[in-house]
């Protein structure tokens, strides 16, 4: 089963190393796999590297995806970091 | 001065580079990372301290190891007018704490101005960090600087990548 959720960047600082640390960390704790898409290109969601690679900055909108028996699990808990902007500082 | 993603590759000097990481501990590593690049005069030695509390402290609040061997140590850095760039070679590996669980054996190193200013754009700051991870994430990189004989080689391996990954 796929589901997907758009999620936007709402930290100032932008999809750097430390959330996409975050990201991967959480969805370690998950079996299913996680992809992340920004405009054409998706890649994976528990790669910090390939999660850093997208440059997102503060105002991107992001497609998480993810396949496998705890996938709702998974996407609310990334959905999760994305509103609480990483635990960063919001845009004023 | 606006660096152009095509020229990322300039920001990193052989002599900031280091073919010969030995430490065993992060303390090490940080030590030697940050003596290259006073050595270096890239960076100023009344702000190696600085750098190395910064460093450490950032280290704390999620590992910098990135996966796949790579880690990528960076800090703002109170003192700096425009960011400071190593790579180093540790041939044996250290533990750094990757969420993959492998040792380290590149080290990007980026200390970087506290504030927006004339020679530091965050945006440019940001998209040369997507630069970096995506010289990272290829394989190729990562199994030829293993190898290379000497830091402009090492240089040159990032230029011959750079215009690999566009």
């Amino acid at each position: 089963m796929e589901i997907r959720r758009t999620v936007s960047v709402v930290n100032k600082q932008g999809l750097h190393a430390r959330p996409c640390h975050a990201i991967v960390s959480t969805a370690l704790n998950f079996k299913s796999e996680l992809r992340v898409a920004l405009g054409g290109r998706e890649v994976n969601g528990k790669s910090i590297l390939e999660l850093m690679t997208l440059s997102a900055g503060l105002g991107t909108e992001l497609e998480i995806r993810a396949w496998g028996g705890d996938a709702e699990g998974l996407v609310s808990a990334v959905e999760g970091l994305f509103s609480a902007g990483f635990g960063e500082e919001l845009a004023s | 001065m606006q660096t152009k993603p095509k020229d990322f590759w300039k920001l990193f000097r052989p002599s900031a580079c280091s073919l010969k990481l030995g430490g065993n501990s992060q303390e090490e590593i940080f030590d030697e990372l940050l003596e290259i690049l006073v050595k270096a005069k890239v960076l100023s030695a009344d702000l190696a301290d600085p750098a190395k509390r910064a460093l450490t402290d950032r280290e704390q609040l999620a590992s910098t190891g990135v996966g796949q061997n790579v880690a990528i140590p960076h800090v703002k850095l109170k003192g700096l007018e425009q960011a400071v760039f190593g790579l180093s070679v540790h041939q044996r590996g250290v533990d750094w704490h990757a969420l993959d669980g492998e040792p380290v054996t590149i080290f990007f190193t980026v200390l970087r101005p506290e504030k927006p200013g004339p020679y530091h754009d965050p945006d440019r700051h940001r998209e040369l960090m997507g630069w970096i991870a995506s010289l990272a994430r290829e394989p190729d990189f990562r199994r030829f600087a293993m190898h290379v004989s000497n830091r402009t080689e090492l240089v040159d391996l990032v230029k011959e990548m750079s215009a690999r990954i566009g």
